[in-house]
């Protein structure tokens, strides 16, 4: 990653997230189809409801002949983090139209806006369309070609975790976390360690009670208020 | 067996949420501007989800009972890490991270 922020960059920048995307993609695709989805089912629930767990979610929810209302409500739960995500990336793009807000909103996920926030690191805090657009238009053809693929393969593809492809994901936001300790001088390093260890203890703790729909988003609001508080308290 | 109908039901409508809660920030942010508190609250988002997102992967929720842990993903952390700090290449520490695991899965 440097500070070029051009459509090819996007591109580029976005290429280790994209194992990823196919790892995990694959693996919704064969359970799609080993819960009857079809293959056109599996690539629309990739290409319109395009978001990883919430995938997982719905096939495994519909299977089980839960409630439409509580699927809906299920999926909710489970993106209402990407408010927090979007919020943290719509302030650099204000400037830009309307309609290039609506689109890079439109397919900004968990692993695009990682991406941001590591770059802003390299390029003094700018971005651009060109580099968002991207890296998201990327991501979202790997994820949807992956999902299809995997539904078609379905049966061919015995054990896809067997290669270990869905962990370039955790891979990645290992990594990804280690550039921001590291790049991010707005906060004090031994702040950003304490909020991982506060992370690390209420994802432990949490698991105990709080379904794992909702767990991201109550850590990630609780290890942020923490985070203030010491802030405006011990003036770090 | 669901029908391809009602999964387009349930389909469009996760999809319309999952929109919103994406463009919302955007659509309103272009207009409005943040107070100070809430740019003090979000500077500490990308480092807390990034950790959540990572720690998620090491546990396994067992909801009434404490998480185990997932000891091939806590393994496959360590090289990661230690490529993060040596390469600082997002590609070296995610391909790292795939061959461990993939090895790890082999032997056990």
């Amino acid at each position: 990653m440097n500070d070029t922020l051009d459509f090819r960059a996007g591109l580029k920048d976005t290429l280790p997230t994209v194992f990823g995307y196919i790892g995990i993609g694959l693996a919704f695709g064969i359970v799609s189809r080993s819960s009857g989805f079809s293959a056109l089912a599996a690539l629309l629930t990739a290409l319109i409801t395009y978001s990883g767990a919430a995938q997982f979610v719905i096939v495994s929810m519909i299977t089980a002949g839960s409630p439409f209302v509580s699927i809906v409500f299920s999926v909710f739960m489970l993106s209402a983090r990407m408010i927090l995500t979007s919020m943290t990336v719509a302030p650099y793009y204000k400037k830009e139209s309307m309609l290039r807000n609506i689109i890079l909103g439109t397919l900004l996920t968990d692993e695009t806006f990682a991406l941001t926030m590591s770059k802003l690191n390299y390029t003094d805090h700018r971005l651009s369309f060109e580099w968002l657009n991207a890296a998201n238009i990327f991501a979202y053809s790997a994820w949807a070609a992956a999902s299809l693929a995997g539904n078609l393969l379905g049966s061919l593809i015995q054990d896809p975790e067997k290669f270990g492809l869905d962990y370039a994901l955790v891979a990645m936001f290992i990594g990804l976390l280690y550039l921001q300790v590291i790049g991010d001088r707005s906060i004090k390093l031994a702040l950003q360690g304490s909020i991982i260890l506060i992370v690390l203890v209420l994802t432990y703790v949490g698991m105990i009670f709080i379904p794992s729909g909702i767990l991201t988003l109550v850590v990630t609001i609780i290890a942020c208020l923490v985070g203030m508080g010491v802030r405006n308290h011990a003036k770090l | 067996m669901p029908s391809f109908s009602y999964i387009m039901l349930v389909v469009v409508s996760t999809g319309f949420v999952t929109w919103l809660c994406r463009v919302t920030p955007f659509f309103l942010l272009k207009r409005f501007t943040m107070p100070k508190w809430m740019l003090d609250f979000l500077s500490f988002v990308p480092v807390a989800i990034m950790s959540a997102l990572v720690f998620n992967n090491m546990f396994i929720p067992h909801i009434g009972h404490l998480p185990g842990m997932n000891w091939p993903n806590i393994l496959a952390a360590v090289p990661s890490v230690l490529a993060a700090v040596l390469t600082r290449s997002l590609l070296v520490i995610a391909i790292v991270g795939v061959l461990t695991l993939a090895v790890i899965r082999a032997l056990m």
